[in-house]
C-alpha cells in the first residue's frame, strides 16, 4: 500500500479533520488526519506519495512553520493550506516557500477537490521526474572516463572530428565512443540525449 | 385736753397761791389782835401753830410744783412732737412732690415708648431729649461699643460738633467704666473729684455725665448717656437714676424687638419670594398656607389651595406603596424627600423635586408638615433624554465593537459552515458511488445537526449582543454574563493566540445591572486586552476575567499580562476618541466607564508598565427580590 498516494490533512479542529476525511473517502481517496504538525512529522515517511492539507493556524507548530521543516528536510510533498483568515501577506509567504495552493475556509469542495487532485498528480509527476533523474545519473556512473568527456563535447554540438582533434584521438576513436554513449545511456538523439544530462543536473540550457 | 385744762388751772392757781407775800396781808389783818403782844414766842411756835397751814401750804407747793413740772415736761413733749410731725409732712410734702414729677416723668415716658408706629430712630430721639430735659444735661447719646469702636447711634446735641455715626476709641470715654457696671453712673463736677484724672476728661471737657449701660439680647450693646460741659449743681437722685435705668431697659428692649421684627420682616418676605413652592399642612392633611411659588407652579390660587387637600395635586404616577411610605415616614416625625410627578390645575404634569419636613411644637409633637419643592421637569426630562442618547451610544459602540471582530466572527461561523458541507457532499458522493450505508447517513447527518447548532450559538449570541433595547436593569447572574462576554471575545482571542481565563467566584448574589450593557464592557476589557497583547507582539499573551464578593458590590476584573502604559495615559485611555490604534474609533472606554457610572459604581484601572493592566469595576447587590 505504500505506492497508493495518501492525503494528510493536519488540522487542530475536529471539525475540520472529521468533514475532510468523511468527504475525501466517499471519493475513494486515501486520508490520514492528525491534530498537531509534531503528531504528523512523527508519522510521516517521506517515501509515502501524496499531498498535505494543512491549516494555518494551529497551537504550537504553525502551518507556515511545519513548511519550513519539510522544506529543510527537502521533503518536497505538496502542501495545499487552508484558512479561516484570508492573509494577503501570509498567502505570498505560503506560495513563494513553495505551497501549490492557499484555500479560504468555507471552500467550495469541489475546487478542494479539485487542488488535491492536482496535488497528487503534482507529486505522483515529482516522484516519476525524482526516479527517471535517479536512473539517468546511474546510467551516466556507468560511463568510462574517456566517454564521459566524448560526452561533454557532444552535448557541445561538435562534429566528430572536432572531437578527435581535441582529445588527441582519431576519429574513428570517437565514433565508437559516441555510440557507446549513446548506447550506455539509451538516448537515440543527441537531442535526447542533451535532455537527459539536462534533467541529470550535468548539464545547462545554452542561452 | 383735760390735762391741759388742769394744767392750766393749776397753773394759774399756782400764780395765785405761789406769791405768799401776798396772801398775808388779809391773813395778818385776821389775826392781827393778838399780834401787838408780840408773842415772844419762836418761830418754832408760830410753825407749830401753823403747821396745818404750813403743811397744807407745803404740800400744796409741792403738788403745784410737780404739777408744774409734769406740765414743762408735757410741754417740751409736745414740742418735740409737733417739731417731728412738721418735719413729717415737710418730708410727705417732698415726697408727694417727688412722686407727682415722677408721675410725670413715667408718663412723659410711656408716651414716648408708646409710639408705635414710629420708627426706632424717632423713639430714640425724642426719649433723648426727653432726658436731656429730665436731668438737665443738655447732651443725650445713644452708643453702640463694638470692640474698641465706641459708634454714636443717636444724639441729641444742640451745638455739638458731634454727629451720628461717628466713632470714638472706647478707653477715651467715661462711657468704659458705664459699661462695666450694672448700676447708672454719675457725676456732677468732674473738675472737683477724681474724674478730672480720667483719660475722657483730656479729650472733651464734660463735667457732668449720666450713663447707663444698655443690654439688648443678653449681650452688652452699648451706653444710653446724657453729658453736660458745664458742671450740674444738684446732685442726681436716686429718682434720676432709676429713671434712667428705666430708660436703659426700655431702649435695649426696643431694640431686641426692632430686630426681631426685621428678622420676622425678612423670613415672611424670604417665603413670599422664594422660587421654591412652599405649603404647609396641617396633621388633619388640610393645606394651611401655600406661598406665591406655589400658585405658580401649580395653577391653584391660594384661594384654592387652603383648605383642601394636597391630594389634588396627585398624578396617579406614583402607586400606593409610593404614598404610603411618604405617610409612613413624615408621621413617624422623618424627613421625606423625592421627585413626585404632579398634576396642575390645568392637567399638566410636572416633575417636582420636594422635601416635606414635619414640624413640631415645644412639646415635641408634630403640629404639621412643611413641603418645600421645585420644578425639576427641565432637569428630569434631560436626563431621561441623556439615558436615551447613552443607550443609543452604547449600542452603536456595541455594533461597531462587533463590526471590528467580524473578521474573526465570519471565520467561526465558517468553520461549522465548511464542515456542514463535507459531511454533506461526502454523503452525497458515496450515494452516486452506491456505497452508502445506513449508519453512515445517520453519523453523518448527525455531525450535520451538531455543526448547524454551533453557528447557530453564535449567531444567537452575536444577535443578543447587538440588540437595542432601552436600557433595562434586573437582577443579574455576573458569571453568567461574564461568560457571555467572554465566548463572544474569545472568537477573536483564539485566532490572535491569545488565552482568556475565567476566575469567578462561585455563589455571587445578584447584581442589578443592564445585562447587554455590563456584556458590552466586558468585551470591550477583554478586546482591548487581547489587542494590547497582540499589538505589541508580547509574549505573555493571557487575559484573566475575575469576580469576587465586595460588601454590598460584586467586583469584576480584567487582567491582562500585556505590556501595560505609565500612569500618564491612565486616564487619558478613557477620553473620548482616543484612540493607540491606527483604525480604532476610541469610544469603547469611554463608553464602558459611562456605563458603569450610570450603574452607580466606577470604573479604574491599574497599569504597570511591562507588567500588564487590570480594569475593575463594582455592581450594586441587589436584595433578592421580584423583578420589577
Amino acid at each position: 500500500m505504500r505506492s497508493e498516494p495518501t492525503v494528510f490533512v493536519v488540522d487542530d479542529e475536529q471539525a475540520v479533520r472529521g468533514s475532510l476525511q468523511w468527504l475525501l473517502e466517499s471519493l475513494r481517496l486515501r486520508v490520514e488526519p492528525y491534530m498537531s504538525a509534531r503528531d504528523f512529522l512523527a508519522a510521516y515517511d517521506p517515501a509515502r506519495p501524496g499531498c498535505l492539507v494543512l491549516d494555518v493556524r494551529m497551537p504550537d507548530i504553525s502551518g507556515p512553520q511545519l513548511q519550513d521543516i519539510l522544506t529543510a528536510r527537502r521533503v518536497q510533498l505538496p502542501i495545499i493550506f487552508i484558512t479561516g483568515h484570508g492573509d494577503i501577506a501570509m498567502a505570498v509567504r505560503a506560495m513563494k516557500a513553495g505551497a501549490i495552493d492557499f484555500i479560504e475556509k468555507p471552500f467550495n469542495d469541489q475546487v478542494l477537490l479539485e487542488r488535491i487532485q492536482n496535488g497528487l498528480a503534482l507529486d505522483a509527476q515529482r516522484r516519476r521526474e525524482e526516479a527517471e533523474r535517479r536512473a539517468i545519473l546511474v546510467r551516466l556512473a556507468s560511463l568510462t572516463p574517456r566517454e564521459r568527456e566524448v560526452l561533454e563535447h557532444m552535448l557541445d554540438g561538435q562534429p566528430n572530428k572536432i572531437i578527435a582533434d581535441a582529445l588527441g584521438i582519431s576519429t574513428k576513436t570517437v565514433e565508437v565512443h559516441r555510440a557507446k554513449v549513446m548506447e550506455k545511456m539509451r538516448a537515440d538523439s543527441v537531442a535526447r540525449l542533451t535532455a537527459m544530462c539536462i534533467v541529470a543536473g550535468i548539464h545547462q540550457e545554452k542561452p | 385736753m383735760v390735762a391741759r385744762l388742769v394744767a392750766l388751772l393749776l397753773l394759774l392757781g399756782s400764780s395765785v397761791v405761789v406769791p405768799v407775800d401776798g396772801a398775808y396781808p388779809s391773813v395778818r389783818a385776821a389775826r392781827i389782835q393778838t399780834r401787838t403782844t408780840l408773842p415772844s414766842k419762836p418761830v418754832a411756835a408760830t410753825i407749830r401753830y401753823y403747821h396745818h397751814w404750813l403743811g397744807g401750804a407745803g404740800a400744796i407747793v409741792l403738788l403745784l410744783a410737780g404739777a408744774s413740772g409734769y406740765v414743762l415736761w408735757l410741754n417740751a413733749r409736745l414740742r418735740q412732737a409737733k417739731r417731728y410731725l412738721e418735719t413729717e409732712v415737710a418730708d410727705r410734702r417732698r415726697a408727694e412732690q417727688a412722686l407727682r414729677r415722677s408721675e410725670r416723668t413715667l408718663r412723659a415716658l410711656h408716651g414716648i415708648t408708646a409710639m408705635h408706629e414710629r420708627p426706632l430712630t424717632n423713639k430714640i430721639q425724642a426719649l433723648l431729649a426727653f432726658g436731656s430735659q429730665q436731668f438737665r444735661l443738655p447732651v443725650g447719646i445713644l452708643s453702640r461699643v463694638d470692640g474698641e469702636d465706641y459708634q454714636v447711634q443717636e444724639i441729641v446735641a444742640p451745638n455739638s460738633d458731634i454727629c451720628r455715626g461717628a466713632v470714638f476709641p472706647l478707653s477715651r470715654t467715661f462711657c468704659c467704666n458705664t459699661l462695666q457696671s450694672e448700676e447708672p453712673l454719675g457725676f456732677e463736677h468732674a473738675a472737683a473729684c477724681e474724674w478730672r484724672r480720667h483719660p475722657a476728661y483730656e479729650q472733651r471737657p464734660i463735667e457732668a455725665y449720666l450713663g447707663m449701660r444698655v443690654r439688648v439680647d443678653s449681650a452688652v450693646y452699648g451706653t444710653l448717656n446724657f453729658v453736660s460741659t458745664e458742671p450740674r449743681l444738684a446732685a442726681f437722685t436716686n429718682t434720676d437714676k432709676e429713671v434712667l435705668r428705666l430708660m436703659a431697659q426700655w431702649v435695649g428692649n426696643e431694640i431686641e424687638r426692632d430686630r426681631a421684627e426685621a428678622q420676622m420682616r425678612r423670613l415672611s418676605g424670604a417665603l413670599e419670594q422664594t422660587a421654591d413652592a412652599v405649603a404647609i399642612v396641617g396633621r388633619d392633611g388640610r393645606i394651611e398656607y401655600v406661598n406665591p411659588a406655589f400658585e405658580r407652579a401649580t395653577g391653584y390660587s391660594r384661594a384654592e389651595a387652603l383648605g383642601r387637600s394636597p391630594r389634588i395635586l396627585q398624578s396617579g404616577r406614583h402607586d400606593a406603596d409610593f404614598y404610603r411610605r411618604l405617610w409612613q415616614t413624615i408621621l413617624a416625625g422623618e424627613v421625606f424627600n423625592a421627585t413626585f410627578i404632579n398634576r396642575r390645575r390645568d392637567g399638566a404634569l410636572y416633575y417636582e423635586e420636594k422635601t416635606i419636613t414635619p414640624l413640631r411644637d415645644a412639646a415635641g409633637e408634630v403640629t404639621c408638615f412643611v413641603s418645600t419643592g421645585r420644578d425639576v421637569t427641565q432637569r428630569q426630562l434631560a436626563e431621561e433624554e441623556a439615558r436615551h442618547r447613552q443607550a443609543q451610544l452604547a449600542h452603536v459602540c456595541r455594533v461597531s465593537a462587533m463590526g471590528e471582530m467580524a473578521t474573526a466572527l465570519a471565520h467561526e461561523l465558517n468553520q461549522p459552515l465548511a464542515a456542514i458541507v463535507n459531511y454533506a457532499r461526502g454523503t452525497m458522493h458515496r450515494l452516486a458511488a452506491g456505497d452508502l450505508q445506513p449508519r453512515d447517513v445517520g453519523a453523518a447527518l448527525d455531525r450535520i445537526a451538531h455543526q448547524a447548532n454551533q453557528s447557530a450559538e453564535i449567531v444567537r449570541r452575536v444577535r443578543g449582543f447587538l440588540c437595542k433595547g432601552e436600557s433595562r436593569r434586573r437582577p443579574t447572574d455576573i458569571n453568567d454574563v461574564v461568560r457571555e462576554a467572554v465566548e463572544l471575545a474569545a472568537l477573536e482571542a483564539r485566532s490572535r493566540e491569545v488565552t482568556i481565563a475565567l476566575a469567578l467566584a462561585p455563589g455571587l448574589p445578584p447584581v442589578l445591572a443592564d445585562t447587554i450593557q455590563i456584556e458590552q464592557v466586558v468585551l470591550n476589557l477583554v478586546h482591548n486586552a487581547v489587542d494590547a497583547i497582540d499589538q505589541a507582539h508580547w509574549p505573555l499573551r493571557e487575559v484573566t476575567v475575575h469576580t469576587a464578593n465586595a460588601d454590598q458590590r460584586v467586583e469584576v476584573t480584567v487582567a491582562d499580562t500585556g505590556p501595560g502604559f505609565g500612569t500618564d495615559m491612565a486616564e487619558r485611555i478613557f477620553e473620548a476618541f482616543f484612540t493607540t490604534k491606527p483604525d480604532g474609533m476610541g469610544m469603547g472606554l469611554s463608553i464602558s466607564r459611562s456605563i458603569i457610572e450610570t450603574h452607580g459604581d466606577t470604573l479604574q484601572v491599574t497599569a504597570s508598565p511591562g507588567g500588564g493592566a487590570a480594569f475593575r469595576f463594582g455592581l450594586p447587590v441587589v436584595e433578592r427580590g421580584p423583578d420589577p
